[in-house]
């Protein structure tokens, strides 16, 4: 069955009560982290991977898991370390031997192949173990020997780190970075959701999560994200963001020109247009608007601007940068 | 089954394009008000200094006040009005600001870019159906009002301020082209010169005319004054102070025989050739008004008064009395019947007034004709050498100031002098005061004109000046310094310090010694004996 542009929008309030119900659902479990949930949700939407930063305990690891059944998605988890290999991950060619008694090599898929995997800790895996995830993200496939193993269509990484202890960790390399669609950050939770936790996590046993999608409900969804309508002038605004955080460009802030080494790519746009889209699907509008642009580009830039010596030095936050650009970059109005 | 409710892409995609256009003209009428109340204000503000200069100042262009306001306005404006249609907004740009107005997420922008793109995409469609089910007002055009901002709030006050501006109770002066604006306007000591003099001979004009109420005069004396300030101020060029003094000249004549038609009416009854050869019907009537007013008089005042009488009779015959219209009034008063003679009392001091109004004038008319040929008036030259030709040396310019008595009193020679010329001279003259007769009667006795001439003015003409240097004197103090001489300085100085003597005593002391002392300093260094001392 082919579906039309103006089918796919037909369906649009229906995807906006599908979307709620999936909202509803994961901040049911998931307290205090409304943002990060709305972030998350439609970096799922747009098809994209999640970096999750926060220091322990925060809850990444459930919100993973979280969404995964929500949308009953298969889930599997890698606990990152430094002796992970790539074939830990991927999988690996096995002899088998056949019921004749015949022994060939069978490959073997590991914890990769899977719709929704979560790398907890990506950082403390050897840059060995991360070029093969990076090869997985991008192309959502895996070479072993001479084979290409294809991987899910909803196939998304949530990969977490943790800012603040480094040692013994391998920084993910800014090639890696780009790999991800959004990089969200989790927040201390408030005294309120604190005392809300405590509550529901404390006393009898946990709630049994709902599932609120299917897989191919979603991927029909992120079909009809990139459909949404972007009129050129708002089209505009996004490239015109992306061009000020470059240090080169003559018109662009003076902090960006000061602190930041390299600015985002034409795939950090892509990232920050395509999750625009899939936060005006989660709004039930058909076209994206200059606010959706806005709340696109801390999460989809934050990663993808480098800072120089100066700016590292300062301890400058990434997302200070990205609001002064918001600040100094003008909406289209004439 | 929904295709019943939704309607037709092209019904969509028409009412899209209905909303945009009223919204697009909306913003052309909001944007155009904006700009014509800027213009509008800024052609008032350009108006108000312009006003002020046409009326008081010069203008380098012949405009009226009206024309001028109007100009000054309508350009602003016009410009505003163009400015305001080479950026008048796209409809793309319009949707855009409805989109911020309303906040409706630039739902109504992003239709109406795929309208124009993909006219027959379905997506336009569903984006024309959103567009439309947004919160668009019932009054589309209310998305951009009119807005009365500070600007158009300002254009009344400006507007005021315009008015006072046209009202403002100052003489308003005529606008006075300027042939050549790029004449150099540097400062005439010529026009410097003669602005001083007319300001001043004005000035005693107006004086004299408030004096004798003569209202003709009094309003040329003001208008002169006020160009004869403006030339020594040095605000005009030669070539203005010329072109200005040929319209006061022309002010001037006419006010001048406006003042001739009422005064010397019957100046050509007066001056007929029987009254001038003193015909015999004439003569009767006079021997009988002379017999008349012995009669009246006598008894009661001296010959002299009498004879003032006739003199006066002889004037009101100058006037347009008729002697036998006076005779007549003589009688009825000496029947007592006083009216008739009182109006012509009236009369001829009514018709001697006007006279002398023209006479100020004409002379007012001679200055400025002489100023405009010491400023190179090659007519007002001509005119003047025409008439210099026919006056006697050093009588060109009569230098007694304004005062009538002393005129009447030494009249004669005036008349014989400078103003018996000037009676067939001036501009304008020689039809009105073409006889000699106009300005003595018989009896010799002067009777209209008198010579008004200003007081001479410093800084007419050439300025001489000299420096002279000498050595100074060899200086010599004006305080006598006197030595003491050592001989009594001991002496001198015990005395002074010893307290018990009284300052007076001292200064006794101090004199005697220094009296010696001088004597002893003469010139040769000579010192006195012992016997002097």
């Amino acid at each position: 069955m082919t579906t039309t542009q103006s089918d796919n929008f037909d369906h649009t309030p229906a995807a906006d009560i599908l979307i709620s119900a999936l909202r509803q659902e994961i901040n049911r479990h998931i307290i205090g982290h409304q943002d990060l949930i709305e972030d998350l949700i439609a970096a799922l939407l747009a098809g994209g991977h999640v970096l999750l930063e926060g220091v322990p305990g925060l809850g990444k690891t459930m919100l993973a898991r979280v969404v995964a059944e929500t949308i009953s998605l298969d889930f599997s988890r890698i606990q990152c370390t430094p002796d992970l290999m790539p074939a830990d991950i991927i999988g690996t060619r096995i002899v088998m031997q056949q019921e004749h008694g015949a022994r060939q090599f069978e490959f073997q898929p590991g914890p990769l192949f899977t719709e929704l995997l979560l790398a907890d800790e990506v950082n403390r895996a050897t840059p060995k173990t991360q070029s093969a995830l990076l090869e997985a993200m991008e192309e959502r496939q895996v070479t072993v020997g001479l084979e290409q193993h294809k991987l899910a269509e909803t196939f998304t990484v949530f990969a977490t780190q943790n800012p603040i202890e480094m040692e013994g960790t391998y920084p993910l390399p800014e090639a890696q970075l780009d790999r991800f669609m959004v990089k969200l950050t989790a927040q201390f939770p408030s005294a309120q959701a604190l005392a809300t936790i405590v509550d529901r996590e404390t006393i009898g046993s946990k709630a049994k999560v709902e599932t609120i999608l299917q897989a191919n409900m979603l991927s029909a969804l992120r079909k009809q994200v990139r459909d949404i309508a972007l009129a050129q002038h708002v089209r505009d605004y996004a490239v015109s963001i992306i061009v000020a955080t470059h240090p080169s460009e003559t018109n662009t802030v003076a902090d960006i020109s000061r602190y930041v080494r390299h600015g985002a790519s034409p795939r950090g746009l892509l990232s920050v247009v395509l999750t625009a889209k899939a936060r005006a699907l989660m709004q039930g509008r058909a076209n994206v608007s200059f606010d959706d642009i806005d709340a696109a580009v801390k999460p989809a830039l934050r990663h993808r601007l480098i800072q120089n010596f100066e700016g590292e030095a300062q301890g400058l936050n990434t997302d200070d940068l990205l609001e002064s650009v918001l600040h100094a970059t003008a909406r289209p109005s004439a | 089954m929904t295709n019943n409710s939704i309607p037709h892409e092209d019904q969509l995609r028409a009412r899209l394009g209905a909303v945009v256009s009223a919204l697009h003209y909306a913003c052309l009428r909001q944007h155009a008000f904006a700009h014509i109340s800027i213009g509008v204000l800024v052609g008032v503000m350009i108006a108000i200094p312009c006003v002020l200069i046409s009326r008081f100042g010069t203008m380098p262009v012949p405009l009226s006040i009206t024309e001028v306001t109007l100009a000054c306005i309508a350009v602003p404006t016009g410009l505003a009005l163009l400015f305001a249609l080479r950026r008048a907004p796209t409809k793309m740009q319009v949707a855009i600001s409805a989109d911020r107005l309303l906040n409706l997420q630039e739902q109504i922008s992003t239709a109406w870019d795929y309208a124009n793109r993909q006219p027959h995409s379905p997506l336009t469609s569903t984006l024309a159906k959103h567009a439309l089910a947004t919160r668009l007002p019932r009054r589309v055009a209310d998305v951009f009002p009119v807005e009365l901002g500070i600007v158009f709030k300002l254009v009344p006050v400006a507007g005021l301020l315009l008015l006072i501006a046209v009202i403002i109770d100052l003489p308003a002066q005529s606008v006075t082209p300027v042939p050549n604006r790029s004449a150099s306007t540097t400062h005439d000591s010529t026009v410097i010169n003669e602005g001083e003099y007319l300001r001043e001979f004005a000035h005693q004009l107006r004086a004299r005319a408030n004096r004798e109420a003569l209202y003709r005069s009094q309003e040329q004396a003001r208008a002169l004054e006020a160009l004869g300030t403006r030339m020594q101020d040095g605000s005009v060029t030669r070539r203005q102070a010329l072109a200005q003094l040929r319209q006061m000249h022309t002010q001037l004549e006419a006010a001048r025989r406006d003042a001739l038609s009422q005064g010397t009416s019957t100046e050509e009854v007066t001056i007929t050739p029987d009254s001038q050869q003193g015909g015999n019907s004439n003569q009767s009537s006079r021997y009988e008004l002379e017999a008349m007013l012995r009669s009246v008089t006598q008894g009661s005042a001296p010959t002299q008064s009498t004879d003032a009488l006739l003199s006066a009779a002889d004037a009101a015959a100058q006037l347009g009395i008729s002697e036998a219209d006076l005779l007549a009034a003589l009688r009825e008063h000496q029947s007592g019947d006083a009216k008739a003679l009182q109006n012509l009392i009236d009369r001829a001091g009514e018709a001697a007034r006007s006279r002398d109004d023209a006479s100020a004038l004409e002379q007012a008319q001679d200055e400025v004709a002489r100023s405009r040929s010491e400023l190179g008036d090659r007519l007002a030259q001509l005119r003047r050498n025409g008439r210099t030709g026919t006056q006697q040396p050093g009588a060109a310019r009569n230098d007694n100031p304004v005062d009538d008595e002393a005129n009447t009193e030494s009249g004669d020679n005036h008349s014989s002098a400078g103003r018996s010329s000037d009676g067939g001279a001036g501009i304008g003259q020689d039809d009105a005061s073409g006889s000699p007769n106009k300005r003595t009667n018989k009896r010799g006795i002067r009777i209209a004109t008198q010579a008004i001439r200003p007081m001479p003015l410093p800084g007419v003409g050439k300025v001489f000046s000299a420096t002279t240097q000498t050595l100074p004197q060899q200086n010599t103090s004006a305080i006598e310094t006197i030595e003491v001489n050592p001989a009594y300085k001991q002496e001198l100085e015990r005395i002074q310090i010893v307290d018990d003597i009284p300052a007076h005593r001292k200064a006794f002391v101090r004199n005697y010694f220094l009296s010696l002392s001088r004597a002893t300093s003469t010139p040769r260094g000579e010192t006195l004996t012992e016997t002097k001392r």
